[in-house]
C-alpha cells in the first residue's frame, strides 16, 4: 500500500496512532479505544489519506468477545451490535436463541428486556462465534455450550457498574516471530491512561 | 451480471474472507459512516466487512496506475442497503475502502 501512496502523494509518512477512538466506526453503543495499533498514512498536505486497521474482522470479533464477557447488562443496542459483529441475520440469531424474530426485534428496539437465560445464551453464542471460524456458524447453541460450560459462572449481569460508562480498550498483541499486521491478536489493554 | 462483474464479485468475496487484514480505509471513510449514523442509519465496520463478503460488484472502472475502482452493492445483516466504493489492486491483493453510502445516494 505504501508504494501506491508514493505514486499519488510523493513520499508518504506514516504514524501509529497512540489512541484511536473506534466507537464510531464500529457503531458500538459503548466506547472502544485502540492503543498503539492503528496506522495512518499522511499525505503531503498533512491530511490522513489512509487508515490501516490491522485485522479489522478480528477487531470486530475481539470487541464482541470482550463485551460478552463484561458483566454490564446487555441492552437493545448491545444486542444489535453483537448481531452485526457476528454477521447474523435476525432470523438466524432468533433461532439460535430460541426466540421468535418478532421478539428479537422488540429486544433490539428496547421495547423488551433480555431475560437472564436469553442473555446468557447470547453471551455464550457471542464468545463461541468470536472464538471460532465462520464455518462454525451452523453449529447449534447446545454444541457451543458443551465447550463453554462454566465460563460465565463468575459473571453476574448488572445494569451499571459504579455508574461508569462502559469502555473496552484493546491493543494489538504481537506474536513472537510473526507479522503483527496479519498474525497478531487483539487483546484487552489492562491499564487505560 | 456481466462476466467481468461476476469475476470481480468472486474475487472480492474471496479477498474479504481470506485477506481481510489487507483491507484499508481512505481518510474520509469514517466521516461518511458518521454522517450515515447521524441520519439514523446505523452502519459500522462489521457491516462494511459483511457487504464486502456477500455483496456484488455492480460497476467497475479500470485505471492503469491506480488499479481499479469497484462499486459493491449489498445488504448488512440488519437488511440495510449499502453501496461501498473500493479501490482494488488485483495483482497485489489489496483493497481500499473509499466510501460507504446508502443505496441510491450520490457520493459526496
Amino acid at each position: 500500500m505504501l508504494e501506491i501512496s508514493a505514486v499519488k502523494c510523493g513520499v508518504p509518512t506514516t504514524r501509529i496512532v497512540d489512541v484511536f477512538d473506534a466507537t464510531g466506526i464500529l457503531c458500538a453503543p459503548f466506547e472502544v479505544l485502540l492503543y498503539n495499533s492503528v496506522q495512518e498514512v499522511i499525505g503531503e498536505d498533512g491530511n490522513v489519506v489512509e487508515t490501516i486497521i490491522p485485522d479489522p474482522a478480528g477487531l470486530v470479533r475481539a470487541v464482541a468477545f470482550h463485551r460478552a464477557l463484561h458483566p454490564q447488562k446487555l441492552d437493545g443496542d448491545d444486542l444489535k451490535f453483537l448481531r452485526s459483529a457476528l454477521d447474523l441475520k435476525a432470523t438466524a440469531l432468533a433461532k439460535k436463541m430460541g426466540v421468535s424474530p418478532e421478539h428479537l426485534s422488540r429486544l433490539e428496539s428496547g421495547a423488551k428486556t433480555l431475560q437472564p437465560q436469553s442473555e446468557q445464551q447470547l453471551r455464550t453464542l457471542t464468545v463461541a462465534l468470536a472464538c471460532t471460524s465462520t464455518k462454525a456458524k451452523d453449529a447449534t447453541l447446545a454444541e457451543f455450550s458443551k465447550h463453554l460450560m462454566g465460563i460465565f459462572d463468575d459473571i453476574k449481569p448488572c445494569r451499571l457498574i459504579d455508574d461508569a460508562p462502559l469502555l473496552i480498550a484493546l491493543h494489538r498483541e504481537k506474536i513472537d516471530g510473526c507479522d503483527m499486521d496479519t498474525e497478531g491478536l487483539w487483546d484487552e489493554t489492562a491499564q487505560v491512561a | 451480471m456481466a462476466a467481468n462483474e461476476a469475476f470481480e464479485t468472486e474475487f472480492l468475496r474471496e479477498f474479504a474472507n481470506t485477506y481481510v487484514s489487507q483491507i484499508t480505509y481512505a481518510g474520509g471513510t469514517w466521516s461518511d459512516i458518521d454522517k450515515i449514523q447521524d441520519q439514523g442509519f446505523l452502519v459500522g465496520l462489521a457491516d462494511v466487512l459483511y457487504v464486502l463478503k456477500t455483496g456484488s460488484v455492480t460497476t467497475s472502472e479500470k485505471r492503469d496506475s491506480d488499479g481499479a475502482f469497484w462499486e459493491v452493492e449489498g445488504m448488512t445483516c440488519h437488511d440495510d442497503n449499502l453501496v461501498i466504493r473500493t479501490q482494488v489492486w488485483c495483482d497485489c491483493y489489496k483493497v481500499r475502502v473509499l466510501n460507504v453510502a446508502i443505496l441510491g445516494e450520490k457520493y459526496a
